[in-house]
C-alpha cells in the first residue's frame, strides 16, 4: 500500500520533471538516508542558500541605489507591492461580482458591506486620532532629540564667536607692537595669525558635524507615526473600496438599475395611455428612450479593470494563440521539409532570411496588415465572432492582440520548423524499412511511423518556440499597446512613481515564473512523447 | 510436390553492384543462384562482408537489384512487401508502440477486413507463440534484447509471409537466449511452414536450424559456393541433432569451406604461369574464361534440369 | 643432364613399382551396331586377361550388362556392385582381378548414342580414390552427387558427406566444369580453392581431381569426377588437350599432371598433335573421330615421349574427346 504510494509519487515526480523532489520521497521511505541527504543538500539546500544570498545582496544593493523614482525597491518593498497588486485585483473582482449580484445575495452582501463600513468609520476615527497622536509624539520625541544637540550647537557657536573676538584683539595688540623693519618679527606675527585661524576652523568643523546630527535627527522617520499613517491609509482605502462596493450593490448595481428602469417604464407606459393627445408624443418618446436604456444596461458589463493578473492572463492567452498559429504552420511545413529534400532546398533561403528578423521589425508590419484586414473591430465578423466565444470572448481580442500573436507566431515558429524537419528527416532507417515491408500508404506511414518518431524532436522544438514566444510577446505588447504584461510595463514606466518602480520589479518575477512554468509544462509534454524514456534536460 | 513448390523461391543470376568513385562499379554479389523448396529453411553462411545481408535485402526488396531476378511463388520481386517479412539483427521495433502495438501494426495491414476482435486474437496468438503472453503491453525499452527480438519475430510471422528473412536475428544475444530463440523459431516454423532464409555466423546454428546450408564465397563477386543438405528429421531436438555423428561431419565440412574461402581473396589467386607450377604439373597460360567465357555456359543447360534425369537426349 | 639420370635412380624405380597400381584398371569401348546391340570395339586390360576373355564375342542388348544399362538409361551410370549388372561371368572376371566398380559413359553423336565407354575401377586393399557422377540436384542451379564409387576406408567420411553436398554452377570442381563445359584438372585438391570438399570432409588423402563434362549434344548431362589419391592415382598421367588458338587443327596441351613422372612431363612440353588426315597420335586421332580412343601402342603418345613412357612403365592410354555440338573442344588423356 505504502510502497504503491511511493511508486506513484516517484512516477509523478518523474513525469513532472521535478526531479529535485525525488530524494525527498525516497528519504520519506527511509531509503539510503545518507545518499538522499546528500542529494537533497545538492538539489534543494544549495539552491535555497543561493536564493537567500541573492535576497540579502538585493536588499543591500537596493538601499544604495537612489533614483528619480525613489530608491530601488528591495525584496520587502517588492513583496508589499505584489500583495498590493493582488489586493487591488481581488477588490476589482469583488466589485465586478457586486455589480452583477442580484436578489437576496445582493441584499445580504450589501448589509455585510454596510456593517463593515460602520465599523470602519469608528476605526477611521481611531486611526486618524492615532496619526494625530503619533504626530504629536513624534514632534515631542523630535524636540527631545534636538534639544541637546541644539544646546551644544549654541554653546559651540558662542565659543567660536568669543574665540574669534579675543583673537582679533590679541592680534591687533601684537601688530601695534611690531618694529618696523624687523623682518623676523613680522614673519613670526604672520605665522601666529595663521595658527590662530586653524584652531577656529577646527571648531567650525565640529559645528558642522553637530549640524549634520541635528538634521539627521530631524529627518529620521518616526516608526509609530509611519505605522499609524499606514494604518490610516489602509482604513481609508478600505472605506473607499467599500463605499464603491456599497454603490455597486446599491444604486449602480445592474439589477437595481434595471429595476429602477422597469418602474420608470411602467410609469411612462401608464402616463402614455392617459396622456392627452398632444402630449402622447413626448410620452411615447420617453417609453422608447427608457427601453433603450434597459437594453444598454442589460448589455453593459462592469468595465474590465486592467490589473496585473488580468494582464498576465491575457498575455498567456496571447502567447498561446501565437504559439498555436506558429505550430500550425511550422509542423506541416517542417514535416514537408523533412520528407522532401526538394522542399527543404526551396525553404532554406526563407528560413535563413526570416529567422533572424527581430520582433520589433515584424510588429509594425503585422499591425498594419491586421488593422487593414480587420478594419473596425465593431463591424468585423471575425472579431465579433471571437468576442462571442465563451472563454476567449472575455479577453476582448482586438487587432493589437492579433498582431502581437502573429509576431509571436512569426518569431517562434522557426525552432519548431527546424526541429520537425530534422526529426522527420532523421528517422531510423530500420523504421522506414518496417514501413516499406508493410507497404504502408503515405498517410499511414506519416501517422504511424514518421510523426511518432519525430515527435520528441518536434516537442523539443516547440518548447524552444514557446520560450522564444514568451520573450517576444512582452516586447510586442509593449509596442502594440496591446493589453497585457507589455502594456502594464509601459504604463508603470510612464507612471514613474516609486510604487510603479516596485511594480516593474514584481513584473520581472511574474514574467520569469510564468516562463518557467510554461517550460515545465512543455517538458512534461516532451517527456510524455519521448519513447526512449530519456530525461529531458532542465 | 509440384514444380512450383520445389522452386518456391528462385534467385537467378542475382547481381549487386555498388558504384565505386574510383572506377568501375564493384559487384559485391555476382551470379548468385539459389532455389528454395516451399517450407524449407535455408541458412546462409559466409565470411563477414561477403554480401549475405545484401542478398537478403534484395530478396526483401529493400535493396535494389542491379540485375538478375528473384521470384517468390511465381512472382518477380520488385520492391518490399508484407509477403516477405524481415527480422534484422537489431530488433528495430517501433519504440513508441508496445509489443502488442508493434505486432498489431502488421496485423492491421495484412488483415484489413478482419474484425477488431479477430485482430486482437491474432496478435495475442502470435505473441503467445513467441512466449510473450505476459509482456503484451510492455514498451521495447522495458524489454530485454531477446524479448524484443521475439516481438520482431512475432511481428514478422503475423504477416503470414510467403517468406521469412532473418538476418542474424540472434547475433546480439547471449548463447542461452540464442538457443532458446532458435528452438522457438524452429517450433514456429514446424507449425507455420514458412519458407525461411536465415543468415548466421554460427556454424552450429547453421547446421541445427537448416534444411539446406548455403555457403557463400568471399566477395566481391560473391556467389553460392556450396550447398549442404541437412537430412535431420523435423521436428528436431537439439540433443538428438548434436549427438549425431553427421552433425559433426557437416559442421566440419562447413568450417573447412569457410577456412578454404578465407584464403580466397582477390589477389591471392595464383597468377597463371606458362611453366610447370611444380614437379609434374603443367598449367596452360590461359585462364579458363578466355576459352569458355562466363555466360557461355548459359545456353548449355543441364540436360537433367530440362528433361529430367534419366531421359537424356536419346530417342 | 644430371637430373635426368637421377630420375632413373632406384627411388624412381620404386615409385614406378608402387605407382603402377592405378585405380583405373581397364577400359572398354562398346560400339552400337545397326541392330541396336553393343559389341566391343577396343579394350584396355593390361594384365586383366580374364576380363578381356570374358568380353570376347559378347554382344549386349540395350539394358544388358554395364554398357547396355547405360544405353538403356541414356545417361552415364556408375556401378559399385558389378555382379547385379554385368553380363554373366564378367563380374567374377573383374573381381578376380580386383576390379570392383565400373562407370559406363554413353557417347552421343547427332542426338544419338553411338558408343559406350566403360571404365573399370580397382577396389579393396590399399585402393583409395573414387569416381563420382554429378547431375542435376534438387535446386535448379545445383549439381548433386548421383551414383558414385569411393574406394577404400580412407574416403569413408568423404563419401558420407558428399551425399549432402550440392554445387551451384561455377562452384567447386563439378560446378566449374558445368559452368565452362570444359574438363578441368586439379593437381592437389587439398591445396586448391577450386575443389571445395577435401580435408574438412575427410578427403585428406586425395591428390589429383579430374572433372569431365559429359555432354549430350550441346547439353551437359552430368559431370564425371575422377579422384586420385597419392597411393592409388586414377591414372598415372592426366592431360587435357585443346585446339591451338592459332590453328584449330593442332592440339596443344592445356593442362597436365604427371605425378611421379616429371621427366615424362618435360618430354611432353612443346608437344602438339595434328588432327588432320585421321589425326596424329592418341589425342589427334580421338579428336579426328570425335570418339574415345583406347590404345596400348606407346607410339600413339608421340614419338618424342615414347621412350620416356617406356621408361616410366606406361602401358595403356585413353583419350576422351569433349564434343559440344559436333565440335571437339577438348581431349582428355589418361595414361597408366
Ligand atoms: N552502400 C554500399 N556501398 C558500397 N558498398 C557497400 C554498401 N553496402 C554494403 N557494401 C559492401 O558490400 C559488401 C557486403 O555487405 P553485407 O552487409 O551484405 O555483408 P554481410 O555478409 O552481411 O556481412 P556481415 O556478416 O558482417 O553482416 C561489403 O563488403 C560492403 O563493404
Ligand atoms: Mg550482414
Amino acid at each position: 500500500m505504502l510502497d504503491g504510494l511511493k511508486t506513484f509519487l516517484l512516477k509523478a515526480v518523474d513525469l513532472s520533471a521535478l526531479t529535485f523532489l525525488e530524494p525527498v520521497v525516497r528519504l520519506a521511505w527511509g531509503e539510503e538516508p545518507p545518499v538522499q541527504m546528500r542529494r537533497i543538500g545538492r538539489n534543494i539546500v544549495i539552491p535555497l542558500i543561493a536564493i537567500g544570498a541573492f535576497l540579502v545582496a538585493w536588499t543591500l544593493i537596493s538601499d544604495k541605489i537612489q533614483t528619480k523614482a525613489g530608491k530601488l525597491p528591495g525584496p520587502v518593498a517588492t513583496y508589499t507591492q505584489a500583495s498590493k497588486i493582488w489586493l487591488t485585483h481581488q477588490q476589482e473582482e469583488e466589485k465586478k461580482a457586486a455589480y452583477d449580484l442580484t436578489g437576496p445575495g445582493r441584499e445580504a452582501r450589501l448589509a455585510e458591506v454596510e456593517t463593515r463600513l460602520d465599523d470602519l468609520v469608528a476605526l477611521d476615527e481611531t486611526a486618524r486620532q492615532g496619526v494625530i497622536d503619533a504626530k504629536a509624539a513624534a514632534a515631542d520625541a523630535l524636540a527631545q532629540a534636538q534639544a541637546p544637540i541644539d544646546a551644544k550647537i549654541d554653546a559651540l557657536k558662542g565659543q567660536i564667536k568669543t574665540a574669534k573676538a579675543t583673537r582679533k584683539t590679541e592680534l591687533k595688540t601684537a601688530a601695534a607692537a611690531l618694529d618696523a623693519g624687523n623682518k623676523d618679527a613680522y614673519a613670526t606675527f604672520l605665522a601666529s595669525m595663521q595658527d590662530g585661524a586653524q584652531a577656529i576652523e577646527a571648531d567650525e568643523d565640529k559645528l558642522d558635524v553637530l549640524k549634520a546630527q541635528y538634521k539627521a535627527v530631524t529627518d529620521a522617520t518616526h516608526d509609530p507615526l509611519v505605522e499609524a499613517q499606514k494604518e490610516a491609509t489602509r482604513v481609508a482605502e478600505e472605506i473607499q473600496h467599500l463605499t464603491a462596493m456599497k454603490d455597486l450593490l446599491g444604486g449602480r448595481n445592474r439589477g437595481e438599475k434595471l429595476a429602477g428602469l422597469e418602474t420608470k417604464l411602467e410609469a411612462a407606459t401608464a402616463a402614455f395611455y392617459t396622456a392627452p393627445g398632444e402630449k402622447a408624443y413626448n410620452a411615447a418618446n420617453k417609453i422608447s428612450m427608457t427601453k433603450r436604456s434597459v437594453t444598454r444596461t442589460t448589455q453593459a458589463n462592469y468595465p474590465t479593470p486592467y490589473t496585473l493578473p488580468y494582464q498576465v492572463l491575457r498575455s498567456i492567452m496571447c502567447v498561446f494563440v501565437g504559439f498555436l498559429i506558429g505550430t500550425a504552420v511550422a509542423v506541416p511545413v517542417g514535416v514537408l521539409c523533412g520528407l522532401s529534400p526538394t522542399i527543404m532546398a526551396a525553404m532554406t533561403p526563407f528560413i535563413a532570411l526570416f529567422k533572424p528578423v527581430s520582433p520589433i521589425v515584424w510588429l509594425p508590419i503585422m499591425l498594419i496588415i491586421v488593422t487593414g484586414l480587420v478594419g473596425d473591430p465593431d463591424n468585423n465578423a471575425f472579431i465579433q465572432f471571437l468576442w462571442k466565444l465563451p472563454f476567449i470572448g472575455s479577453y476582448e481580442v482586438n487587432p493589437a492582440f492579433l498582431a502581437s500573436a502573429a509576431v509571436v507566431a512569426l518569431c517562434s515558429l522557426w525552432a519548431t520548423l527546424a526541429n520537425t524537419a530534422l526529426g522527420v528527416a532523421s528517422i531510423d532507417q530500420d523504421h522506414i524499412n518496417v514501413a516499406r515491408v508493410l507497404k504502408l500508404g503515405f498517410w499511414n506511414r506519416l501517422f504511424k511511423i514518421v510523426l511518432p518518431s519525430a515527435l520528441p524532436l518536434m516537442f523539443a522544438g516547440m518548447r524552444i518556440s514557446l520560450g522564444v514566444g514568451w520573450m517576444v510577446l512582452v516586447a510586442a505588447e509593449l509596442l502594440a499597446s496591446s493589453e497585457g504584461i507589455g502594456k502594464y510595463v509601459i504604463d508603470q514606466f510612464n507612471n514613474g512613481s516609486s510604487e510603479s518602480f516596485a511594480s516593474l520589479i514584481v513584473v520581472v518575477f511574474v514574467v520569469g515564473i510564468i516562463g518557467l512554468l510554461l517550460d515545465r509544462i512543455m517538458i512534461v509534454f516532451q517527456r510524455a512523447v519521448s519513447f526512449d524514456g530519456s530525461v529531458a534536460s532542465i | 510436390m509440384s514444380n512450383n513448390d520445389s522452386r518456391y523461391v528462385e534467385i537467378v543470376n542475382l547481381v549487386k553492384a555498388y558504384p565505386n568513385p574510383l572506377g568501375d562499379a564493384i559487384k559485391v554479389v555476382d551470379g548468385y543462384n539459389l532455389t528454395i523448396k516451399k517450407g524449407d529453411l535455408v541458412t546462409v553462411i559466409g565470411h563477414s562482408g561477403c554480401g549475405k545481408s545484401t542478398v537478403l535485402m534484395m530478396l526483401a526488396g529493400l535493396n535494389p537489384i542491379t540485375s538478375g531476378d528473384v521470384v517468390v511463388d511465381g512472382r518477380v520481386v520488385d520492391g518490399p512487401g508484407p509477403d516477405r517479412a524481415v527480422v534484422f539483427q537489431a530488433p528495430c521495433l517501433l519504440p513508441w508502440l508496445t509489443s502488442y502495438g508493434n505486432v498489431m501494426l502488421g496485423v492491421k495491414r495484412c488483415y484489413p477486413h478482419a474484425s477488431k476482435k479477430d485482430r486482437d486474437d491474432i496478435v495475442k496468438y502470435y505473441l503467445n507463440l513467441v512466449g510473450l503472453a505476459d509482456s503484451m503491453h510492455k514498451y521495447p525499452r522495458e524489454m530485454s534484447g531477446g524479448m524484443q527480438q521475439r516481438v520482431g519475430i512475432a511481428r514478422a510471422i503475423a504477416l503470414k509471409p510467403k517468406m521469412l528473412l532473418l538476418d542474424e536475428p540472434f547475433g546480439r544475444l547471449d548463447s542461452l537466449t540464442r538457443m532458446d530463440l532458435q528452438d522457438t523459431i524452429l517450433d514456429i516454423l514446424d507449425k507455420e511452414k514458412i519458407t525461411t532464409m536465415l543468415i548466421t555466423h554460427d556454424v552450429d546454428e547453421a547446421v541445427y536450424m537448416a534444411d539446406r546450408i548455403c555457403m557463400m564465397t568471399n566477395g566481391p563477386e560473391a556467389r553460392v559456393g556450396q550447398v549442404l543438405n541437412v537430412p535431420f528429421e523435423r521436428p528436431r531436438t537439439r540433443a538428438d541433432v548434436t549427438s549425431d555423428d553427421l552433425f559433426f561431419d557437416l559442421r566440419a565440412s562447413l568450417i573447412s569451406f569457410l577456412e578454404k574461402n578465407e584464403k580466397t581473396r582477390p589477389g591471392d589467386q595464383p597468377a597463371p604461369a606458362a611453366q610447370p607450377l611444380d614437379q609434374g604439373v603443367y598449367e596452360a597460360p590461359s585462364l579458363l574464361d578466355t576459352h569458355a567465357p562466363r555466360g557461355g555456359g548459359a545456353d548449355l543447360v543441364l540436360a537433367g534440369s530440362t528433361s529430367g534425369p534419366g531421359q537424356g537426349t536419346l530417342n | 643432364m644430371f637430373s635426368d639420370s637421377h630420375l632413373l635412380s632406384p627411388t624412381t624405380m620404386t615409385d614406378l613399382a608402387t605407382a603402377t597400381s592405378t585405380l583405373l584398371g581397364a577400359a572398354e569401348l562398346w560400339r552400337l551396331d545397326t541392330d541396336g546391340s553393343l559389341s566391343l570395339d577396343t579394350g584396355l586390360y593390361g594384365s586383366h586377361h580374364a576380363l578381356r576373355d570374358s568380353a570376347a564375342d559378347l554382344r549386349l542388348a540395350s539394358g544388358q550388362g554395364l554398357a547396355g544399362s547405360a544405353l538403356a538409361a541414356g545417361r552415364p551410370r556408375l556401378f559399385d556392385d558389378l555382379a547385379s549388372v554385368a553380363a554373366p561371368g564378367r563380374a567374377q572376371a573383374a573381381a578376380h582381378n580386383g576390379l570392383s566398380a565400373a562407370a559406363a559413359l554413353p557417347r552421343f553423336h547427332g542426338g544419338k548414342i553411338t558408343s559406350v565407354l566403360v571404365l573399370f575401377f580397382r577396389g579393396g586393399g590399399d585402393a583409395c580414390g573414387g569416381a563420382e557422377i554429378w547431375s542435376a540436384g534438387e535446386g535448379r542451379f545445383e549439381l548433386a552427387l548421383g551414383e558414385c564409387y569411393h574406394a577404400g576406408a580412407c574416403l569413408e567420411r568423404f563419401a558420407r558427406i558428399s551425399k549432402y553436398v550440392n554445387f551451384p554452377q561455377g562452384a567447386g570442381l563439378p560446378g566449374r566444369v558445368w559452368e565452362h563445359n570444359c574438363p578441368e584438372l586439379v593437381p592437389d585438391v587439398n591445396a586448391s580453392k577450386t575443389f571445395l570438399r577435401s580435408s574438412g570432409d575427410g578427403g585428406r588423402e586425395l591428390s589429383v581431381g579430374l572433372g569431365l563434362p559429359l555432354m549430350a549434344g550441346r547439353n551437359l548431362q552430368a559431370v564425371l569426377l575422377l579422384l586420385s589419391s597419392q597411393t592409388t592415382p586414377m591414372a598415372r598421367v592426366h592431360e587435357i588437350w585443346e585446339p591451338s588458338a592459332d590453328d584449330a587443327t593442332t592440339l596443344v596441351r592445356r593442362h597436365g599432371v604427371y605425378g611421379s613422372m616429371p621427366d615424362f612431363g618435360h618430354a611432353s612440353d612443346d608437344l602438339s598433335f595434328s588432327t588432320r588426315n585421321g589425326g596424329e597420335g592418341l589425342p589427334g586421332r580421338a579428336a579426328a573421330t570425335a570418339e574415345p580412343l583406347l590404345t596400348e601402342n606407346l607410339d600413339d603418345l608421340g614419338i618424342a615421349r615414347r621412350d620416356a613412357a617406356r621408361n616410366a612403365g606406361l602401358t595403356s592410354g585413353m583419350a576422351i574427346p569433349t564434343v559440344i555440338t559436333d565440335t571437339v573442344r577438348y581431349v582428355t588423356v589418361l595414361l597408366w
